[in-house]
């Protein structure tokens, strides 16, 4: 790497540029123009994670509680720190006081903060011997990680193999060449069902052993019955939220998605994730009494939805074009929860979770049960036309918030959804839902820069008559 | 008669070079053609005449390069990684890490004290970090591929290209041309892709001093300045060899070891 | 020596196969070792290890897998695609990793536009990903659902005692397999890597009664004190990914060297072991297969993948290992780089090859780094003098 990317810990440089933001926010217009001549890295990002009012307020002050009072400080805290995948839930660990180091979050906040975007750790990933076709979501935090640019971590705890290879690959690669220790819960290929349950359980139950055996630390039953309990009133807000989102038009908008499911990763339980749905909730209804869109200009020219993921590159364009474009965004497979009350599981009730705090084992299976539907997990961990799965889960999607059109966005390193991209557009388009398959990588801008991507998604929504 | 030959029949160019003890004598540098072992006749021959030999007067020939099994004039093949190594060793000997940037691949070598191989790793499947890169860019700056070392010293600002690949990095480079881009800048862009390439492979063996660049690209200052910056080491710089032809001068030198066993 | 086990390699549908077939006995192909021969054997259905040998195009898997996947997956589908594996009766598609696992998926998607290449017997078996009391007991599971299919679709009855049957069967494969080995990892090698690798090879795709009376008959042979055919060669291991052309091991030993062990799943990687006959053999089987593989989709278990290949690598003298991979294998490009730093801190030279699976028309390369290894080998011996 260059000299002057070891002159800041990189873990330092993302907790700081969020305590920037935060004290900036609280400034006035013109008093926050003349601090961002300051942040000449990240300004752009900046501009984007401020453009919703209260809402970005409540979202900068909800990452910096993670990165500030977890990510960065834990030890002050009296915390251990493991380092898991985003879809690992972060509600357990905070009952055994241990940090979760939300490893892809950590590369798309140095995407955002770092001025040429994390790609520079993603380099020195490849130059210690990770492999170089594996997935940009992990690489840049491997990268900073192995290069000792930021606070130890103890342990790795993930639950991603049976569901993404690449993803559970890289984590195995840091545990190994740091001598960490590794648990990796694994799904059955089927979700729902009994046994699958049963399994999940007894895997969730294996994991806690094995944290209990590497820390010392056991569950605190009472903290995880708060935080399951404040979970449940964040899960009534967001389904609240989505089905607000039914609306024509779509009244919440588009960045709220991102802010919803990084706070669904990061800040189950946390009041401060909860203040930010409420915060989302009030401007929604807001626009829906107004009968205005969640774009700044209040139009809706199109409804999209993701059929994976977004795009996460550097200055965070994607989300600034979406509301230039006046298109709304519906969610993707990152966004839903699954949980019990929400509408789309109609007559698929099974498929969903709820919370249960009447005792310990209630809430280690409300726990596992909330962890096999988390994002891929839950719907790339069989074949794409199974119940249930990808082809099922984005036709319901699809129709339960109206969309027109679908966008796969993904990583090249997605050999999952790489593999059956092209079937399952296929089956999707014979639904009337015209779908475009992005090229570009969704968080390594650089074999398909932002200007390549948006002149692609802008042809399609041209020429398939969706704008 | 203890004239000796090292031969290095690569996909773009091939090399030759005549040795006797410790004198490099002649050598040449042709562009190779379609079956090697006619790449290898012509190039010998004409380094042959720069010294004014003939193959009478040669002893040993060592061949390497792809296209080394099909040179039948040779004595001796041997892997390019090992000629690299050995020329490195003979013109620095306190050389210790190596990188070979060549029309189409990339090689980077770390050795020990000796000059044994301690770690190797290539790219020979990627366009970008090769010489083809350069040749791609410089081909739309409208330039040779020779300039664009000196172009980039005339830089005021150092554009940074966001693609990595070669294809995507050509309608890249196109664009800046017509936004009013300089040429110098964009130059100096392209050289530092192209060092950043190098940088990951040079640590991906691990860097030791000191440290040398061998290969058609070594003739880039642009890259060679970029690279030092980036890896924090001073790359050697070699005012009389032409370090395009360490591969054949590695064959030359393992030729010679062969005659005096 | 070799010539049946030759012949039972070199096409898709072999004469071994073609005679099952034409007895009207079934054949049902499998894409990894998740699937124990034993249960198909029980049920007297031929179990063909699916493998990609023949590609010459990939023009229909791309257009259904895309750019960015393993080559081994695409060339099954490109073969399935071409109608190569009519014959089969039956598919089996194993979680092995999510590349192989979409196969599933896309040979159903493909056959939606080319006709009649799907068998009527189709299933998908899961694989845990770590060895643990409660995943071997979930990999039971699946093996009973796979045991039931196959009973309800093929109208036989798998008992206990026939997969005891099988058991042994298979496991005189293993005692014979272990036997031939070393006599290839003896001082003076008598049969050549990548003889030995297409001895394996075949008994993926042969008839077992037929594979362990030529494996008897070869044993014979090669103790009748033949003369060496390595010597004086640099002793190598070859590991990492899928496998199945005995062609990369020839390249290898082409440049002067002799694979004198293999880490490969088609090779004899987790082949030669036991399965034991005590208890339910169903169990056996699952404990078995679970415990002796060592692919490294198993991610908790990389200590005990690096025992198995320094103890491999110790019993055979090897004095160097070739870590390779297909381009787009996540699991084993990224340990290939730990092993080999592993095996260079014990001063064993190792070299890590990236390689696209299918026609071998990258030899240019894999020379490039098979003979670094050799002649870094050679100075070392150098050195010792």
């Amino acid at each position: 790497m260059r000299p002057e990317m070891y002159e800041y810990q990189y873990d330092w440089m993302i907790a700081n540029s969020i305590r920037i933001i935060k004290r900036a926010m609280n400034n006035s217009e013109k008093e926050l123009e003349e601090m961002l001549k300051y942040m000449p890295y990240f300004r752009d990002s900046v501009s984007v994670l401020l453009g919703q009012g209260e809402v970005s307020k409540a979202f900068i002050r909800l990452i910096d509680t993670w990165t500030d009072l977890y990510f960065y400080n834990a030890e002050k805290i009296g915390y251990k720190r493991v380092m898991t995948t985003f879809i690992m839930n972060p509600v357990l660990f905070h009952a055994m006081k241990i940090a979760p180091l939300n490893c892809e979050l950590i590369t798309i906040f140095g995407n955002a903060f770092y001025l040429r975007g994390s790609f520079d750790f993603m380099d020195h990933c490849i130059a210690e011997g990770f492999t170089e076709t594996s997935c940009s979501a992990q690489r840049a935090t491997l990268g900073a990680y192995l290069a000792g640019l930021a606070k130890p971590f103890d342990m790795v705890l993930i639950n991603s193999t049976g569901t993404c290879d690449a993803n559970a690959n890289a984590f195995a690669f840091l545990a190994n060449r740091l001598k960490k220790p590794l648990y990796a819960m694994d799904f059955p290929h089927r979700i729902p069902g009994e046994e699958e349950s049963d399994y999940t359980l007894k895997d969730m139950k294996a994991m806690i052993a094995f944290v209990e055996h590497h820390t010392g630390r056991t569950v605190d039953y009472e903290r995880l019955g708060e935080l399951l309990t404040t979970v449940g009133k964040q899960e009534e807000m967001i389904v609240e939220i989505q089905e607000l989102m039914r609306a024509v038009p779509c009244p919440v908008p588009a960045l709220c998605n991102f802010m919803l499911y990084v706070g669904h990763l990061i800040g189950m339980g946390l009041p401060e994730y909860t203040e930010m749905l409420r915060a989302i909730l009030e401007m929604g209804k807001r626009n829906v009494e107004a009968g205005r869109a969640g774009t700044a200009s209040g139009k809706e020219r199109a409804r999209i939805y993701a059929i994976y993921i977004d795009h996460y590159c550097t200055k965070l364009d994607y989300w600034k074009w979406f509301d230039e474009m006046e298109l709304s965004h519906l969610g993707g497979i990152p966004c839903a929860t699954f949980y019990e009350d929400q509408p789309y599981l109609k007559g698929n009730e099974e498929m969903g979770w709820g919370v249960d705090t009447s005792s310990p084992e209630g809430m280690i299976r409300t726990v596992a049960e909330l962890g096999a539907r988390q994002p891929m997990a839950r719907s790339i961990r069989g074949p794409y036309d199974a119940p249930n799965q990808w082809l099922d889960e984005t036709l319901t999607m699809m129709k339960h918030y109206r969309a027109d059109c679908g966008i796969f966005a993904g990583t090249y390193g997605c050999r999952n959804t790489w593999s059956n991209n092209q079937s399952l557009a296929r089956e999707v388009e014979k639904y009337g839902y015209p779908t475009l398959i992005c090229t570009a990588d969704a968080i390594d801008e650089r074999p398909q820069s932002w200007v390549q991507t948006q002149a692609q998604i802008e042809e399609f929504l041209t020429i398939r008559g969706i704008v | 008669m203890s004239y000796v030959i090292g031969c290095d029949v690569g996909s773009l160019t091939s090399k030759a070079v005549v040795l006797k003890k410790r004198r490099f004598l002649s050598s040449a540098i042709i562009p190779s053609k379609a079956k090697p072992e006619i790449s290898a006749e012509t190039v010998i021959k004409e380094a042959l005449g720069g010294a004014e030999l003939s193959l009478h007067d040669v002893q040993y020939c060592v061949s390497t390069g792809y296209g080394r099994e099909r040179v039948a004039m040779c004595d001796k093949t041997e892997s390019e990684i090992e000629c690299h190594a050995r020329a490195a060793k003979w013109l620095f000997p306190s050389v210790r890490t190596l990188i070979d940037i060549g029309g189409q691949d990339c090689k980077a070598i770390r050795m020990d004290e000796q000059g044994k191989i301690v770690k190797a790793q290539a790219n020979d499947k990627c366009a970008s970090g090769t010489g083809r890169f350069l040749e791609v860019m410089a081909s739309i700056l409208n330039v040779d591929v020779g300039e664009l070392g000196m172009l980039s010293e005339r830089a005021t600002k150092k554009y940074t290209m966001s693609s990595a690949c070669t294809l995507w990095a050509q309608a890249e480079v196109i664009k800046r041309l017509n936004s009013g881009y300089a040429v110098a800048d964009i130059a100096a862009g392209i050289n530092n892709a192209m060092a950043i390439r190098a940088s990951i492979l040079l640590n991906s063996v691990g860097i030791e001093e000191d440290v040398l660049m061998t290969g058609g690209v070594a003739k880039n200052p642009g890259v060679r300045a970029d690279l030092e910056n980036i890896i924090g080491h001073r790359v050697k710089r070699s005012r009389n060899a032409d370090l395009q032809l360490a591969g054949a001068m590695g064959a030359a030198l393992i030729a010679q070891e062969s005659i005096r066993q | 020596m070799i010539e049946t086990f030759q012949s039972a390699t070199e096409q898709v549908l072999n004469p071994y196969a073609a005679e099952w077939v034409q007895e009207g006995k079934k054949v049902v192909g499998y894409t990894c070792n998740f699937v124990p021969g034993e249960i198909l054997h029980a049920a007297n259905i031929l179990p063909y290890r699916l493998r990609g040998h023949g590609t010459e195009s990939l023009d229909i898997a791309d257009a259904y897998y895309g750019p960015f996947v393993c080559s081994f997956p695409k060339c099954l589908l490109q073969l399935i695609g071409e109608g190569k594996y009519k014959f089969l009766d039956g598919a089996i598609i194993t979680t092995s990793c999510d590349s192989v696992r979409r196969l599933n998926d896309n040979w159903r998607s493909v056959a939606k536009d080319i006709p009649d290449i799907l068998p009527a017997f189709f299933h998908y078996l899961g694989a845990p990903y770590k060895v643990v009391p409660h995943s071997v007991e979930w990999y039971i599971k699946e093996l009973k659902m796979l045991i039931e299919h196959l009973e309800s679709h093929f109208g036989v009855s798998i008992t206990e005692e026939k997969l005891k049957k099988s058991i042994e069967a298979y496991n005189v494969s293993r005692q014979l397999l272990t036997e031939l080995d070393e006599f290839r990892i003896a001082e003076e090698v008598i049969l050549s890597g990548a003889d030995m690798y297409t001895v394996v090879l075949a008994g993926t795709v042969m008839p077992r009664d037929m594979y362990n009376d030529h494996l008897e008959r070869l044993l014979a042979k090669v103790k009748e004190k033949r003369p060496p055919v390595m010597s004086g060669r640099k002793r190598i291991m070859v590991a990492g990914s899928i496998c199945d052309d005995a062609e990369l091991i020839s390249l290898i030993e082409d440049a002067g060297a002799v694979v004198v062990a293999e880490g490969l799943c088609f090779g004899i990687r987790g082949l030669a072991d036991r399965v034991r006959l005590d208890g339910d053999p169903l169990v056996a089987l699952a404990e078995r297969y679970m415990e002796e593989n060592t692919c490294p989709r198993f991610i908790m278990s990389y200590d005990k993948r690096v025992t198995f290949l320094h103890d491999k690598a110790e019993r055979a003298r090897a004095q160097g290992v070739v870590f390779q991979n297909v381009r787009f294998c996540e699991f084993h490009g990224s340990e290939n780089s730990l092993l080999e730093s592993g095996f260079e801190e014990v001063g064993i030279p190792a070299v890590r090859l990236e390689r696209e699976f299918g026609p071998l028309n990258e030899t240019g390369r894999v020379r490039l780094r098979v003979d670094a290894l050799l002649n870094r080998i050679s100075e070392k011996s150098t050195t010792a003098e």
